[in-house]
């Protein structure tokens, strides 16, 4: 990659992040229109002075719903990968460190896991529990946290094996307290870079089962649904999905290229050759 | 089981009694010590010498019951009067760094990348000392600059790489010496260091030391002539000889340990033919017939004991049976 766009990269990433965290928090200032209750007299209309990305098909507002939508999609993210990461994080550290069987158990588990395609596993889990905002987080929970613990389990086993690890355990150092202090922070590193991709995967598996009708539901903006409330008229107004669209791809490059820029950071080897 | 006790002595603080280690590998399995007995006084320097491999670090290790969980140890090791190998993991662990400390070798891996050097120490305190982590930090200065680094303070909150490899094994030290163990077991304390750096942490060590019993496992005769008192000498997983300091420097009795002080570059520079065994096929008979200019038949077949040869010697070799 050029060195130019490496340098911004990052930059320009967390910028876009950042901008699009405040515009959801503060989405009632920023909003122009009622994201639920649009005007049946004013559907369909393209890109105009009043509705800058246009109205769908009840007359709501598509920039507004986009502006709701991304409180829906990042908290999902935040929510899921949050929980992903302490449940792989626990069960990982607990592998790792401990071995023999009770690793041997505990990866197989995972690796019947990751034997499905986890947003058809995501997919059935939903449709089980049925549709709405909980039971999707739930269900992207359970098959988002495998990579996390394998993760996790692969740098312990690494760390285990290092002396001062050893070293801790022998001056006297208690099982809790060397997992704890000397073990988990240094997972951090490459625990930072999966879980920052990981969010736009998860944000971008969200969408995938609200297009799908297994997450949130209507009247409630949500990038994924809106998708699915365009195809209807993909020919006619391909505005309705075109914006929603664009926004899952921007937000979840821009985690996917700070995950990245985050790795080159973080990981010594690289930053040699980048020097 | 071969005492060297004598009278107007000071008693044992470890007794080693029959000590067997092996751990299974994917070749075979690897008999790292094999029949150990060795007693250490309180107070007393022992230096435990060999070359790489055969089985002083595991015995540095198996001391402080770190081996791995797949590693099977037979026989006990007696430490103030508690049998190290029938503890409940709990009481074991309250021992170690608490009674024990350790200095293990490569003081480049032996300190956490991500925490700073400071806090690792008061780690020690804090545990062992009970102290709050607050008070806990002027005791950290303070040791770390009774190890000789340099503006202390300061030095305290910097991290390890930011160390030179001599500082992190004065701060491995301090970590080792911080709960004042009446034993220390150093783990080759001068590997990787120059000669200059060496000799100073050498001195350091002997002066942090005093009074203490110290298990010093290193392949350096001249860290072992500085600080030890008492030598003992290993070979393919066994012990061949043990002396004090001054008798073993003057003349060795096993031809494996002539060997190897002949083979130094200050004592000669003359190897031993041949290599050493594997631990996995070890020979028949005597483990250094192979190699041993002065084998005999008897050498090949049957395995020598340790012989008490008085003065506090033992060897073990047919040569003085």
């Amino acid at each position: 990659m050029a060195p130019a766009i490496k340098k911004y990269g990052i930059t320009v990433s967390i910028g876009l992040l950042a901008f699009i965290i405040l515009v959801a928090i503060f989405a009632g200032q920023v909003a122009p229109h009622d994201p639920e209750n649009g005007k049946l007299d004013d559907r369909l209309f393209g890109p105009c002075a009043e509705y800058p990305l246009g109205t769908d098909q009840m007359g709501r507002c598509i920039l507004s719903r986009i502006i709701f939508g991304a409180r829906i999609s990042l908290s999902v993210g935040i929510i899921v990968v949050s929980a992903s990461v302490t449940v792989g994080t626990a069960i990982g550290l607990i592998s790792g460190y401990f071995g023999g069987l009770i690793d041997e158990a505990i990866m197989r588990i995972v690796d019947s896991f990751l034997a499905f395609p986890s947003t058809l596993l995501a997919l059935g889990i939903a449709g089980l529990f049925g549709a709405g905002f909980i039971n999707m987080v739930i269900a992207l929970i359970i098959v988002d946290w495998t990579p996390y613990a394998r993760l996790i389990r692969a740098t312990v086993i690494d760390l285990r094996g290092m002396e001062f690890i050893k070293a801790s355990i022998g001056l006297g150092m208690g099982d809790l307290f060397v997992i704890l202090r000397h073990v988990l922070p240094n997972t951090l590193s490459p625990l930072l870079v999966m879980a920052t991709t990981g969010l736009g995967y998860v944000i971008l598996a969200a969408a995938g089962l609200s297009f799908l009708g297994f997450g949130v539901q209507p009247p409630t903006p949500e990038w994924g649904f809106m998708l699915n409330d365009g195809k209807m008229f993909i020919r006619t107004a391909p505005y309705i999905m075109i914006f929603p669209g664009m926004m899952i791809m921007i937000v979840v490059l821009a985690f996917n290229y700070l995950g990245d820029s985050l790795r080159d950071l973080l990981d010594p080897r690289m930053k040699m050759v980048i020097r | 089981m071969i005492t060297d006790e004598r009278p107007g002595e000071n008693r044992p603080l470890v007794e080693v009694y029959s000590l067997k280690v092996v751990f299974p590998t994917d070749d075979g399995i690897v008999r790292a010590i094999d029949t150990m007995d060795l007693s250490i006084r309180e107070g007393e320097k022992l230096g435990l010498i060999g070359e790489s491999g055969c089985g002083k670090t595991v015995f540095g290790h198996a001391i402080m019951r770190l081996l791995e969980d797949t590693t099977k140890v037979t026989g006990n090791i007696v430490f103030r009067g508690k049998a190290l190998y029938s503890l409940d993991r709990e009481s074991m662990r309250r021992l170690r760094g608490k009674e024990i400390g350790m200095i293990l070798q490569n003081p480049g891996a032996s300190l956490n990348p991500v925490l700073t050097v400071g806090s690792q120490v008061s780690e020690v305190l804090v545990l062992h000392k009970g102290l709050k982590k607050r008070t806990a930090w002027d005791r950290v200065v303070g040791l770390l600059g009774r190890v000789r680094i340099p503006e202390p303070e300061r030095r305290a909150g910097e991290y390890p790489h930011q160390f030179s490899g001599g500082m992190k094994e004065r701060a491995v030290i301090a970590m080792g010496i911080a709960s004042e163990p009446v034993m220390i077991i150093a783990d080759e304390p001068t590997k990787g260091l120059d000669v200059t750096v060496k000799r100073k942490i050498v001195r350091l060590l002997k002066e942090v030391t005093v009074e203490k019993t110290m298990l010093i496992i290193t392949h350096d005769l001249d860290v072992a002539e500085e600080v030890c008192d008492r030598i003992a000498v290993m070979y393919a997983g066994e012990l061949v000889e043990i002396a004090p300091r001054g008798a073993m420097f003057e003349r060795q009795l096993h031809p494996y340990v002539q060997g190897f002080f002949q083979s130094l570059p200050d004592r000669g520079l003359k190897p031993i033919p041949g290599m050493s065994p594997s631990l996995i096929h070890l020979p028949e008979g005597c483990r250094f017939h192979p190699r041993c200019n002065r084998a005999t038949g008897r050498c090949r077949t049957e395995h020598p004991e340790m012989i008490d040869t008085g003065d506090g010697r033992c060897v073990r070799c047919f040569l003085y049976a």
